[in-house]
C-alpha cells in the first residue's frame, strides 16, 4: 500500500516539476513556430508547423550579430574571474595566514563593504571612468568588478580550515611563505576557488544596470543588453525573440546539467560559510 | 559544520614531501630587509593588489558620490555647483520618488517570504529519500537560476501577455479572470515578483538541501523515538538546525530584493501609472536619462542608508536566538 | 588554479585580443565613417542594403553602420557618448530631437553647405523645412517624414458592408463603422474582432495627433509652461478612453494591437507609416490597405518626425570625414525615393507629388496626403521627459487607472517642475 502511495506522490512531485520548468519549454516551442502562428488561439504547445527560421534569422539576418555579445559576455566574466581569483586569494592569505599589524581591522572594513549596494556606486564610478576616458571600453566592464569582498570572505574562511601541520611541514623544509600560498594552500582550495568562480560568473553574466550605463558602442554589447534591444515599441516579433532567447538560454541550460554536481557543491560552500 | 573541512587526502602529504629545500645561508639585500618574507611590510604587499582595485572602485566613488549627492550636477554642463542637503531635502516631495520608495519596499515584503517559503519546501521536495530521479529534478526545479536575467523577463513577458499570453489562456480556460498582468497597477510589481521568484528560487534551493544534509539524522531518529510527527521534526528539529543558512539566506534576499532594476526596466519600464517603479530604476532614470547626477546621487545614497538600516536591524533581531544542542 | 583552467583562460584571452584586431581593423585607404541609427529588424536591414549600395557607388568611402535596435537606447547613449567624445561620425536620427543636441552644441551646423547642396526651402514642406533648424541653424537636411496612418482590413470591411474605398474620417464615422465592425463571431459572448484596436502603451503617439486636433497645446513655448491639463488636451484623452468604454470598439488593456490586426482581430489600427514593411510581409493572407489619420476633433492633424541625419560633434573635427559624410547626406536627400521606399513619404514635394512615388509606393502616398495637417513635436530640450510623462498619463487614462483629468493634471505638475529647473 505504501509503495503505490509514494509512487503517486513521486509522481505528482514530477508533475509539479515539469510545469514548473514549463516557461522554457514554452520558450522553445514558440521560437520553432513561424511567426504567424505565434500568436494563436488556442494555443498548441507542439508547432502546427515547425521551422527554424526564427534562429536562421536571429543568427544570419540580425540587424546586430548574437556571437559579439555572447562573446563579449564571455570574455568579461572570464577575465573577471581571473583577476578576482587572483586578488581575492592573495588577500584572504594574508589574512588567514600571516600576521600583521591592524589585520582584524582592515579585514573587518572588508567585510562592511558587503553591506554596500553596488548601486550607490553607479553615478560616481561613471563619473570616474569618464574622467579618465575609459567609458565604453572592456576595461569600463571589467576593472570595478574584480574587488571582491565576498571573495576575501569566502577564501579567508576555507584557508583557516586548512590544517596548520601542512605549512608548518613546509616551512621546515624551506619553504617561502609564497611558496606555501602557491604550491599549498591553492591546490588545496580548489573547492572554495571554483565556488567564487561560479559566484562570480553568475554575477558578469547576469550584470545588467552597469554595462547599461558604461557602453555605449554595439561592439562592446553584452547578453543582457543586446536581449533587450529586441524589445522595440511597437511590433515584437515573439517568434524571433523567443529563438534569440534559446540561443542565449541553451547552452547554459546544457551546461547546468552536465556540470550540476560541481556547481551545486560549490554553492553550498559559499552558503554554509556564510 | 564538518564535513567540508575534513583534512585532505594523503596524496597531498607526498606532494608537501617533495618540495626541495632552499639555501638557508644567503645574505639578505636591503629590499629584502625591507619587503623580505619576515619585514613587517611582507604581508601587506599581498593586500595590495586587491587594495588598488578596491580604493580605487569602492572607496573613492563611495564618498564622492556622497559628494557629488551634494552637488547639482548636470551632466550636460560638466559643472558642479554645491548646494549642500538640498537635493535630500526635496526628494520626500517628489511623487516620483515616494512612488519608488513604496513600491521598492512593497517588493521587498512581497519577494522574500516567498523565496524562502519556496526554496525551502523545493529542498525539502529534494530531500525526500524515496525520490528517485533526482538529478532531472534538480534540472527542472532549479536551472531557471543560471539563465540570462534579460531571458527569463523575455519568457515570462510572452507569458503574461494579456492577449495572447500563456497564463491567461489557462486561466479562461479554467474560467477565472483574466489579468492584464504587466499593465495592471495592482498586479505588474507582482508580475515582477512572480517572475524573479521562478528566476532565483533554485539559488536558495540549493543553500536549504545543503543545510537539511547536514542535519545528523541522529537527531531525526532520536525525535522519532520520542514519539514526534512530521510537523514536530520540522519545527522543532529542521528549522533551529537550519537557522545560520536561514539567518544568511534571508539577510541576502533583503539586501538583493532592496537592488531590483534589471527585470522592471524590461518587463514594465515602472508603469502603468509608476506603479512598479523601483528605486534603482529611479537612480538610473534621474543620472542616465536626464543626466542629473546630484540628484541620481542623492537617491541611490537612500538607498544604501535604507539598507544599513534593514541589514543591522535583521542581525540584531535574527541573531539573537542562537542554536545549542 | 589548475593547468586546464589556467590554459584555458589565457587561450580565451589571446583569441579575444585577436578577434579584437582583426574586428577593430579598418580597410587602408578609405575614409570609414560610422554611422549608428536606431532602426530595428523591420526596416532596419533595409537601411544597411541602402548604406551597401552607397559605399559600392562611392569607394573611397565606406560607411559602416550599427544599430541600437531601439530607438530610446540609442538617444540616451548618444548623448553620453557624445560627452565623451566617442560617438560616431553620423546619426540617423529624428529631427524631433534637434533642439536637445543643438542646445548641448551636440552637432555641427550645415546651413551653408546644405544651401551649397542646392536644397531650398520653397523645395520641401514647410513643416518638414523648419523642423531641422534651431536657433537660426540648420542641423540637418530634411528627408522624409512618417505620419500616422490608419491601417484597415479590406476584407472586415467588406464583409460589414462597408465600402473600403471610402474609410471612415471623423469620429462619427469611426464608431458607427466600428460599431459595425465590433462583432462577436462564434456568439460565445465574448468579442473576436475589435473595430479599431489602439496601443496603450507609454508610446502615446495617438494622443499627440489629438490634441491639437481640439485646439490644445503641450508646451505654451513663451510663457514656459505645460498645457497638458487644459479643456482641450483633456477632451483630446477623454476620446480615446470612451473608445474603449463609452463606444467599446477598442480592446480594453490592449498592447498587441498590431498582433491583432495580423491575425484579423482587429479590422483597423493606427500606426506610423514605418510599420507597412512589417504589413506587406502578411499579404496575401491579410487584406488590407491604409489611409489617413482620423480627424476627431475640430482641425485635422496628425503627429509626425522625420527622419534625417546629423553630425555628431567629435572631439577632433576631422574635416574629410565630415566632406564624406555631406556627401551621403546629399546622395540620400537628393533621392529620396531610394529612402522612403522602407515606409516613410519624401520631404520633397516634387518627389511626393510624382507619379512615381504615387505608382511604387501607393501605402506612403495615401498617408502623404496629409502634408498639410503635420503636427510635429515642441522643439524643446525637454523633449524626453515631456514624452515620458505625456506617454505615462496616456497609459493611465486608457487602462482606466486614473481619469483624463487626474492624469493629466498629473503629468502637467511633473513637466512643470522641471520646466522650471526644480
Amino acid at each position: 500500500m505504501k509503495k503505490i502511495n509514494l509512487a503517486v506522490i513521486s509522481a505528482l512531485i514530477f508533475a509539479f516539476a515539469l510545469i514548473w520548468f514549463s516557461p522554457i519549454l514554452w520558450m522553445v516551442s514558440t521560437s520553432l513556430k513561424p511567426e504567424k502562428y505565434t500568436i494563436e488561439w488556442p494555443i498548441h504547445w507542439i508547432p502546427r508547423s515547425v521551422t527554424l527560421e526564427n534562429y536562421y534569422s536571429v543568427i544570419f539576418e540580425s540587424v546586430i550579430n548574437i556571437f559579439r555579445p555572447f562573446f563579449n559576455s564571455i570574455f568579461i566574466a572570464l577575465a573577471v574571474i581571473v583577476l578576482t581569483l587572483l586578488t581575492s586569494s592573495l588577500a584572504a592569505y594574508a589574512f588567514a595566514q600571516l600576521r600583521f599589524k591592524g589585520q582584524n581591522v582592515l579585514f573587518f572594513l572588508v567585510i562592511s563593504t558587503l553591506m554596500i549596494p553596488e548601486e550607490v556606486l553607479l553615478v560616481p564610478r561613471y563619473l570616474l571612468l569618464y574622467k579618465f576616458q575609459m567609458i565604453n571600453s572592456y576595461n569600463a566592464l571589467i576593472l570595478p568588478m574584480v574587488a571582491s569582498p565576498f571573495g576575501i570572505f569566502l577564501l579567508r574562511q576555507f584557508f583557516l580550515g586548512i590544517p596548520r601541520d601542512l605549512q608548518d611541514a613546509a616551512r621546515i623544509d624551506g619553504c617561502s611563505k609564497f611558496r606555501i600560498y602557491y604550491q599549498i594552500i591553492l591546490p588545496l582550495s580548489k573547492p572554495a576557488l571554483a565556488a567564487l568562480a561560479i559566484f562570480t560568473f553568475l554575477a558578469n553574466w547576469n550584470s545588467f544596470t552597469w554595462p547599461l550605463i558604461a557602453i555605449d558602442s554595439i561592439e562592446l554589447m553584452t547578453v543582457p543588453i543586446f536581449l533587450a534591444t529586441f524589445h522595440a515599441f511597437g511590433v515584437i516579433m515573439w517568434g524571433r525573440l523567443m529563438a534569440a532567447v534559446a540561443c542565449v538560454t541553451l547552452p547554459i541550460l546544457i551546461f547546468f546539467c552536465i556540470a550540476q554536481r560541481g556547481i551545486i557543491k560549490g554553492i553550498t560552500l559559499t552558503g554554509l560559510k556564510g | 559544520m564538518r564535513g567540508i573541512f575534513s583534512s585532505p587526502p594523503p596524496s597531498y602529504l607526498l606532494k608537501v614531501r617533495t618540495l626541495k629545500a632552499k639555501p638557508k645561508t644567503r645574505i639578505k639585500t636591503g629590499l629584502e630587509k625591507s619587503i623580505g618574507e619576515n619585514s613587517v611590510f611582507y604581508p601587506y604587499l599581498y593586500l595590495l593588489p586587491y587594495a588598488l582595485f578596491f580604493l580605487i572602485f569602492w572607496v573613492y566613488p563611495l564618498f564622492d558620490g556622497f559628494y557629488v549627492s551634494l552637488c547639482r550636477y548636470d551632466f550636460a554642463e560638466t559643472q558642479r555647483t554645491f548646494i549642500a542637503f538640498k537635493h535630500y531635502i526635496s526628494l520626500p516631495f517628489d511623487p516620483l520618488f515616494r512612488a519608488s520608495l513604496i513600491n521598492t519596499l512593497l517588493f521587498v515584503l512581497e519577494t522574500t517570504p516567498l523565496i524562502i517559503g519556496v526554496g525551502l519546501a523545493f529542498a525539502l521536495l529534494l530531500n525526500l529519500p524515496f525520490l528517485k530521479g533526482k538529478i532531472v529534478l534538480r534540472v527542472l526545479l532549479i536551472s531557471p537560476f543560471m539563465l540570462s536575467m534579460a531571458a527569463v523577463c523575455m519568457t515570462w513577458e510572452w507569458i503574461l501577455g494579456p492577449q495572447f499570453g500563456l497564463l491567461n489562456y489557462y486561466f479562461s480556460q479554467l474560467r477565472l479572470p483574466t489579468q492584464a498582468w504587466l499593465l495592471e497597477r495592482g498586479w505588474s510589481l507582482f508580475a515582477v515578483v512572480l517572475t524573479t521568484l521562478w528566476w532565483t528560487v533554485g539559488f536558495n534551493t540549493i543553500l536549504f538541501l545543503a543545510g537539511l544534509q547536514e542535519i545528523p539524522d541522529v537527531l531525526h531518529e532520536a525525535a522519532k523515538i520520542d514519539g514526534a510527527g512530521r510537523w514536530s521534526n520540522f519545527w522543532y528539529i529542521t528549522l533551529p538546525c537550519l537557522r545560520p543558512v536561514l539567518l544568511f539566506i534571508i539577510v541576502m534576499q533583503i539586501i538583493a530584493s532592496f537592488k531590483i532594476f534589471g527585470q522592471v526596466f524590461i518587463m514594465t519600464g515602472g508603469g502603468p501609472a509608476e506603479s512598479s517603479r523601483v528605486m534603482v530604476q529611479h537612480i538610473y532614470e534621474t543620472g542616465f536619462q536626464y543626466y542629473r547626477m546630484g540628484e541620481a546621487s542623492a537617491i541611490a545614497w537612500v538607498l544604501f542608508v535604507i539598507i544599513m538600516v534593514f541589514t543591522l536591524a535583521q542581525f540584531k533581531v535574527l541573531s539573537k536566538q542562537t542554536i545549542e544542542y | 588554479m589548475s593547468k586546464i583552467v589556467r590554459r584555458v583562460t589565457v587561450l580565451s584571452i589571446g583569441i579575444a585580443l585577436l578577434m579584437l584586431m582583426l574586428v577593430g581593423a579598418s580597410a587602408q585607404g578609405k575614409v570609414t565613417l560610422r554611422l549608428w541609427h536606431g532602426l530595428g529588424n523591420v526596416d532596419g536591414p533595409y537601411f544597411h542594403k541602402l548604406i551597401e549600395e552607397f559605399n559600392q557607388t562611392h569607394p573611397e568611402i565606406d560607411i559602416q553602420p550599427r544599430t541600437w535596435g531601439d530607438w530610446g537606447q540609442f538617444y540616451d547613449k548618444l548623448a553620453i557618448s557624445i560627452k565623451v567624445g566617442t560617438a560616431s561620425d553620423i546619426v540617423a536620427f529624428h529631427t524631433s530631437n534637434i533642439p536637445r543636441f543643438a542646445a548641448m552644441e551636440g552637432l555641427y551646423a550645415m546651413t551653408q553647405e546644405i544651401a551649397e547642396m542646392g536644397l531650398r526651402e520653397e523645395d520641401f514642406f514647410e513643416a518638414t523645412w523648419q523642423g531641422t533648424f534651431y536657433e537660426g541653424e540648420q542641423y540637418a537636411a530634411p528627408l522624409d517624414f512618417h505620419p500616422q496612418t490608419m491601417y484597415y482590413n479590406v476584407k472586415h470591411f467588406r464583409e460589414a458592408g462597408l465600402d473600403p474605398a471610402n474609410p471612415p474620417y471623423t469620429l462619427e464615422e469611426y464608431i458607427a463603422a466600428g460599431k459595425k465592425l465590433t462583432q462577436d463571431r462564434d456568439g460565445d459572448g465574448k468579442t473576436d474582432q475589435w473595430g479599431y484596436a489602439f496601443n496603450m502603451d507609454t508610446w502615446a503617439v495617438q494622443f499627440w495627433s489629438t490634441i491639437p486636433q481640439y485646439g490644445g497645446r503641450v508646451l505654451d513655448e513663451d510663457k514656459w509652461e505645460c498645457l497638458l491639463d487644459s479643456k482641450e488636451s483633456i477632451q483630446a484623452l477623454q476620446v480615446w478612453v470612451d473608445m474603449v468604454e463609452k463606444y467599446g470598439i477598442s480592446p480594453p488593456k490592449c498592447i498587441e494591437d498590431m498582433q491583432l490586426f495580423i491575425t484579423q482581430k482587429a479590422s483597423m489600427k493606427s500606426d506610423g507609416t514605418w510599420a507597412l514593411l512589417g504589413l506587406e510581409a502578411q499579404e496575401p493572407e491579410l487584406e488590407w490597405d491604409n489611409t489617413v489619420f482620423p480627424k476627431f476633433g475640430v482641425n485635422a492633424a496628425v503627429w509626425v518626425d522625420s527622419h534625417t541625419f546629423g553630425l555628431p560633434v567629435q572631439k577632433i573635427r576631422d574635416a574629410e570625414k565630415i566632406d564624406a559624410a555631406l556627401q551621403f547626406i546629399e546622395w540620400m536627400v537628393t533621392h529620396p525615393l531610394r529612402w522612403v521606399r522602407a515606409g516613410h513619404v519624401p520631404a520633397n514635394r516634387e518627389a511626393a507629388f510624382s507619379e512615381e512615388f504615387r505608382t511604387e509606393c501607393p501605402h506612403q502616398y495615401n498617408a502623404s496626403l496629409q502634408y498639410a495637417a503635420l503636427a510635429y513635436m515642441p522643439r524643446t530640450v525637454h523633449l524626453r521627459e515631456i514624452w515620458d510623462r505625456l506617454g505615462t498619463a496616456f497609459q493611465s487614462a486608457t487602462l482606466g487607472q486614473l481619469t483624463a483629468k487626474e492624469a493629466l493634471e498629473k503629468a502637467a505638475t511633473e513637466i512643470d517642475k522641471f520646466l522650471d529647473g526644480r
